[in-house]
């Protein structure tokens, strides 16, 4: 009979006692008939039996270590990907972050009631090529920790497009593009993606990342 | 919040499985951000695991060998379009952090033989049951015994066993595990597994017995 070494989520359910005496038994005989298996089963419980709960309470892993893992997702393709926006929360303003677009000078005429020195504003401006689609992107204070975004067209874009914003996977707004543009009033701390589809193909995006 | 952010708000402590799943799942989604939190919730068991491993079979891991092995843990749940998380399913019951768990060992293992480290893991058992020169509790003088006169006659007493008890004999006197790490393997506690055992000595003795009866074959 051809052996095939347990999967792990079996092997998981055994080393936790999941399993009905027949599967151990059945298990029990695949597992002793291949020295693989029987050496593997030997360094987890090797292993297990040193496991202390204290010791892993104690574990410090270099902070660089867990950034390169998470680092691993892979890149997405460059057709899905424009640009980053990133602002900060400051005082009732926002700031841009220096590792984003750097925003357009505001025009004195944008603010209201603000000052312009500083880094914080009421109100900044980009200009971003996304797809094929050039935009002007408006971040304007909204409210406590709230932002309005605007995003208008600067030439009568082509016909069919369609603006999607969301966050975390979910769609939050969308809105077809018209030379009027867009408004999303009320955007909360958090990152946002903005994309531009057309019948439900990605064109490009911008990541919208708006931080307390 | 979303959706995924209120399973992960409550997770329960004592069960915190139902929220390892769906931070599975969504990375499974295509969603990075539940990829970081991944990583984060994980990061230090792997890490810990890496470094105990190698301990066990005094291997010398530095820290930067340490923190490429947690590393490709990852990458290995990440390959082939994260064909890994793709097929965790939690059958038989099998949660999250045991399946991290087991795939972690393992990659370390052997990572830590494709290095040639000094590990017993590299002693090879013999087909069948292989003696310790050394069998200091009763289960193991009987065998001894038993080699000592029949080897062959000892291959066919084990053979009487049931599976269950042949692979408890392997780990113990095979790969030589201490009573704590042959539990551990087999997912039993130490009571259980001293019981099994003192059950395999009568059993064993009483399979001799009878094959030392006259006109038994």
């Amino acid at each position: 009979m051809h052996h095939r070494c347990p999967d792990e989520e079996m092997l998981a359910a055994w080393l936790d006692g999941l399993l009905s005496e027949e599967a151990r038994d059945a298990l029990s005989t695949e597992m002793s008939g291949c020295a693989d298996c029987t050496q593997l089963l030997a360094a987890l419980g090797q292993v297990g039996a040193a496991e202390s709960p204290a010791d892993l309470a104690a574990t410090v892993v270099p902070a660089a270590v867990t950034r390169r893992a998470q680092a691993l997702w892979p890149e997405e393709p460059a057709l899905a990907r424009a640009a980053r926006l990133a602002v900060r929360w400051v005082q009732d303003r926002l700031a841009p972050l220096a590792d984003a677009l750097t925003p357009l000078a505001t025009p004195a005429l944008a603010l209201r009631g603000g000052s312009t020195s500083g880094e914080a504003h009421e109100e900044l401006h980009y200009q971003v090529r996304v797809g094929e689609v050039d935009l002007a992107i408006g971040l304007e204070v909204d409210g406590p920790e709230q932002i309005a975004l605007t995003v208008r067209p600067l030439a009568t874009p082509p016909a069919g497009l369609l603006l999607r914003l969301s966050t975390a996977g979910e769609t939050c707004a969308m809105s077809s593009l018209t030379a009027h543009g867009a408004l999303v009033p009320a955007l909360l701390c958090g990152e946002y993606e903005l994309s531009l589809e057309r019948a439900g193909q990605s064109l490009g995006r911008l990541d919208l990342s708006f931080q307390a | 919040m979303t959706a995924l952010e209120s399973v992960l708000a409550d997770r329960d402590p004592a069960d915190p499985d139902p929220a390892d799943r769906a931070l599975l799942a969504a990375c499974v989604a295509g969603d990075r951000r539940a990829w970081g939190r991944f990583v984060e919730r994980f990061s230090r068991y792997v890490y810990y695991l890496v470094q105990l491993t190698a301990r066990r079979y005094a291997a010398e891991l530095s820290e930067d060998d340490a923190g490429d092995l947690h590393n490709e843990l990852f990458l290995a749940l990440l390959e082939d379009d994260r064909r890994r998380l793709r097929a965790f399913e939690g059958r038989n019951g099998c949660s999250v952090r045991s399946w991290v768990r087991l795939i972690t060992i393992r990659k370390t293992v052997d990572a830590l033989r494709r290095r040639r480290a000094h590990l017993s893991l590299d002693q090879q058992a013999e087909a069948g049951v292989e003696l310790a020169e050394s069998a200091p509790d009763a289960l193991g003088a009987l065998l001894a015994a038993q080699a000592e006169a029949h080897q062959g006659r000892l291959q066919m007493l084990v053979a009487e066993l049931g599976p269950q008890d042949q692979l408890l004999l392997k780990l113990l006197y095979g790969e030589q595990l201490s009573v704590e790490a042959a539990s551990a393997a087999l997912g039993i506690n130490r009571g259980a597994l001293y019981t099994r055992k003192t059950r395999l000595i009568q059993r064993l003795r009483a399979l001799a017995s009878a094959q030392d009866e006259p006109g038994s074959a």
